[in-house]
């Protein structure tokens, strides 16, 4: 769904339903942006909660068009995200967190087999260094465009595809090793 | 030739098949629910409704329709005016507390022994002076009581 200005009028005026629209749009993106991170499904609620509340406080300051409005979501998620490993002072990587994940509607095997491959995949990518996560992860996942990634992680849009061309070249490499210990 | 794909979009291609396991990933109801109750809570805070109850009465703003406003503001710049003009009003005829004192000692105190003889007897006269500004109205006003002889 492409925002259109009436949409972002109407989270500007902090009407209730155009919020329920921004949840339903973003929960998940900002949900795995945060579980790829650390993969602790709390600490993921819990960003997910605070970068929402955030951009209830911030909408007003925002700067630009609807088409903006992604760019700005993932931006605040990365100052949350930059909190908590300042808390921290590294990320956390727990391992059973996330098998704990539930994934609706599948068979017993077929979501055994789906978490075994996310686990590859999630273990891949936990690999790379930040920010070529978060790029890997707002490209190839979230689709994000070039300029997007750019204004959220505040980058020059050349720096993006750097990471990008290094990212896709780890991450097979990742995947490689992961397919010979298995 | 040309349709087929570059190696860095069949690069793209299989990252992405590889990464679609991700996007299956989605947050707990418990999540959803947790990020609905925080937007909730922020715009009760935000909103002129909710800000105004977490305020003391007297920091709070209240709402006056403009005509009651534009009334209250016309009255107040009229008893300005009405004062203003108030205080160059002409003192009332009789009172001599505006009588200049040096004026009636010029006169000389009387000497003892000395009988006083005088040709005319000395008249009180009323001095009035108005300044006034065309479209403005008076701007100063002085009155004095003097006595000639």
């Amino acid at each position: 769904m492409t925002p259109d200005d009436s949409f972002l009028r109407r989270l500007k005026e902090l009407q209730p339903a155009a919020f329920e629209s921004l949840v339903e749009q973003y929960e998940g993106p900002l949900y795995r942006f945060f579980f790829c991170d650390h993969r602790d499904h709390h600490a993921a609620q819990e960003q997910t909660a605070e970068t929402f509340a955030q951009l209830v406080r911030s909408l007003q300051t925002m700067q630009g068009g609807p088409e903006q409005l992604g760019a700005f979501v993932f931006g605040i998620a990365r100052h949350v995200q930059r909190r908590r490993w300042r808390a921290r002072k590294q990320p956390n990587l727990s391992i059973d967190s996330a098998l704990e994940v539930p994934d609706p509607g599948l068979s017993p095997a077929t979501e055994a087999a789906e978490v075994e491959q996310r686990e590859l995949v999630l273990q891949a990518l936990g690999r790379l260094e930040q920010p070529l996560r978060n790029v890997m992860l707002m490209r190839f996942v979230e689709d994000c465009s070039l300029e997007e990634i750019a204004k959220a992680l505040e980058m020059p849009v050349g720096t993006v595809k750097s990471h990008i061309h290094r990212g896709r070249a780890r991450l097979q490499e990742s995947l490689k090793v992961e397919n010979r210990q298995k | 030739m040309n349709d087929r794909p570059s190696d860095q979009e069949l690069d793209d291609l299989t990252i992405k098949r590889v990464l679609s396991s991700l996007r299956r990933l989605e947050p707990p109801l418990e999540s959803r629910v947790a990020n609905r109750a925080a937007i909730a809570a922020e715009i009760t805070r935000l909103t002129p409704s909710g800000r105004a109850q977490a305020l003391p009465f007297w920091r709070r703003r209240i709402a006056v329709p403009w005509p009651v406003a534009a009334t209250a503001v016309a009255m107040l710049l009229i008893l300005s005016l009405i004062s203003f003009q108030g205080s160059g009003r002409v003192a009332p005829v009789g009172d001599t507390s505006a009588v200049g004192r040096d004026e009636v000692e010029a006169v000389g105190p009387r000497r003892p022994n000395e009988s006083i003889a005088v040709s005319k007897t000395p008249a009180l006269a009323y001095h009035e002076t108005t300044t006034y500004l065309c479209g403005i109205g008076p701007l100063r006003s002085e009155a004095r009581y003097l006595l000639e002889e």
